[in-house]
């Protein structure tokens, strides 16, 4: 049973004292008025007491890990038959009291239990992507991205649903009935139903409304399908990209469709998916113009492609990078 | 009545999960050593707050109380450059959420707490484990280790003290890492 602190008690001991408090109460052998008294007298104690009560209830919350081993260490009893935490309680509550602490602790534990619920659901989900990789996330029925390489989201239930893309690009489909606020570094975009593309360039986001529509920013800025949006620091301006929408979803069967751009362009988008960079060792190559439809997943086609048609070389240096020079 | 009044369910689903950027914050402007002490006088005042659900952005408005707290013992501690103190007092406190320090959640953090349990003293890991994990009564694992109920009480407490203050260490890192999602095979064409 724990003692009231001295005003001096260092935050440590309040973790400590705490967790004697959560422990007796868990036990039915805290007074809970005492408890009370105690976590009134300071909010420091009661911060240490939440904080001690998410981290038990997140324990309990472990039984869903399979791995998790379902026997102690050692050999030290028999399991317990009974997985419900409002249904178990201490057998050492004696008395003609028994039945009403029993129903106490039994509503203490089920406060508890969906304290852990709450913060489960509170806490964000995340997804990541490394170079050269993809992914599939899907938010139960409602929505699925696919993220591109180097890419991270952040997504959490509700309604609307929430998805931050904090870096790369993503494709979010989002089912009927749902709504969704994609949270960027260059605004809000609030979603209907429909196919999206979103990827970050430098300091802004653009999005492709491939179906669908939605609005950007407070003043809702209506979005159509077929059109972009690139949204920088709260502001965006929209262009109807029309027939070049598939330019923008070729990265989700692997493919760089080029047209025409410059080397130094088709390189950046190439790089962004190789671990090993491909660099212009040669000023003068950089205005050449590319053009066709590359696998991401290998740059050998695209380097085999500069060779045969601009008699470029390539060399690896060093660093394991890709140089590029005239022949 | 419960153990957790509505503040406290709140403060855990709301204001706890961003735990790292409190810290980091914290250690921004005071050094990691007393970044931890700041983050808790922190949630004190937060629990002190009587109409916290008018709280728009939790996350926000703790931030926001990290700043204000060091702001305040910088200004105690009469070494402090007036130049640095100014360039505090300009920063903003914006905090594009959300920001390089995840909140780290579902399995993994669940993993995290696997970890935490199983580094801890043996006799103090079996007993949180047969209460949390096999869902034992206190009375029911005095009986099989044939211990008094205060000594299960005793290992329980100092394994949940430990395991909380783990946690805490955790949040100091600045970055969880979450486990990488398998990619789906890359369909090539040409």
């Amino acid at each position: 049973m724990p003692e009231n602190s001295s005003p001096d008690t260092t935050r440590i001991d309040l973790i400590e004292i705490a967790s004697g408090w959560l422990v007796g109460l868990d036990a039915g052998t805290a007074d809970v008025r005492a408890f009370e008294a105690w976590r009134d007298a300071d909010p420091r104690h009661a911060a240490a007491f939440a904080e001690v009560a998410g981290a038990w209830s997140d324990m309990g919350d472990m039984r869903l890990l399979e791995d998790v081993p379902s026997a102690p260490p050692s050999d030290a009893g028999s399991p317990q038959e009974s997985m419900d935490e409002a249904a178990d309680h201490s057998p050492t509550i004696r008395g003609s009291r028994r039945k009403v602490l029993r129903a106490g602790l039994a509503v203490g534990a089920l406060a508890l239990g969906a304290a852990g619920l709450t913060y489960r659901a509170a806490a964000r989900e995340s997804a990541r992507t490394g170079v050269g990789e993809n992914a599939r996330v899907t938010s139960g029925s409602a929505m699925t991205v696919d993220l591109n390489t180097d890419s991270r989201i952040f997504w959490k239930d509700g309604d609307p649903l929430k998805l931050w893309l904090e870096r790369g690009e993503i494709a979010i489909r989002l089912t009927a009935a749902h709504r969704l606020s994609l949270l960027t570094q260059g605004g809000t975009f609030h979603l209907v139903p429909g196919v999206y593309n979103a990827r970050i360039r430098e300091a802004s986001c653009e999005l492709t409304v491939l179906e669908g529509g939605g609005t950007f920013g407070a003043d809702g800025h209506g979005l159509r399908t077929g059109e972009t949006a690139l949204a920088t620091a709260g502001k965006a301006s929209v262009r109807d990209d029309g027939e070049d929408l598939a330019r923008v979803t070729a990265w989700r069967s692997g493919t760089l469709v080029l047209n025409g751009e410059s080397l130094d362009y088709a390189l950046s988008e190439m790089n962004r998916y190789l671990v090993d960079k491909i660099v212009i060792g040669d000023p003068g190559l950089s205005r050449l113009r590319v053009g066709g439809t590359f696998a991401t997943s290998n740059p050998a086609e695209f380097l085999q492609a500069l060779r045969t048609s601009f008699a470029i070389r390539t060399r690896r240096d060093d660093t394991g990078s890709i140089v590029l020079t005239r022949s | 009545m419960g153990w957790l009044r509505d503040i406290d369910r709140w403060f855990l689903s709301e204001v706890l999960p961003h735990a790292a950027a409190y810290r980091a914050r914290a250690a921004h402007f005071c050094g990691r050593d007393e970044a931890d002490d700041l983050v808790q006088e922190a949630y004190a005042r937060v629990l002190d707050t009587q109409d916290f659900r008018a709280i728009q952005s939790p996350r926000g408005f703790v931030l926001t109380i990290v700043r204000n707290l060091a702001l305040e013992r910088l200004r105690r501690a009469n070494v402090v450059r007036i130049d640095y103190l100014a360039s505090l007092e300009a920063l903003d406190v914006a905090d594009p959420a959300p920001d390089a320090f995840m909140v780290s959640s579902g399995r993994s953090e669940l993993r995290q707490l696997a970890r935490i349990m199983e580094s801890l003293p043996p006799q103090c890991g079996r007993v949180l484990h047969m209460r949390k994990i096999q869902g034992m009564a206190p009375g029911q694992i005095a009986e099989a280790l044939s211990i008094s109920l205060s000594t299960v009480e005793k290992h329980l407490a100092k394994g949940l003290a430990l395991v909380t203050r783990a946690r805490r260490d955790d949040n100091a890192r600045p970055e969880v890492e979450c486990p990488r999602i398998p990619a789906p095979t890359r369909r090539v064409s040409t």
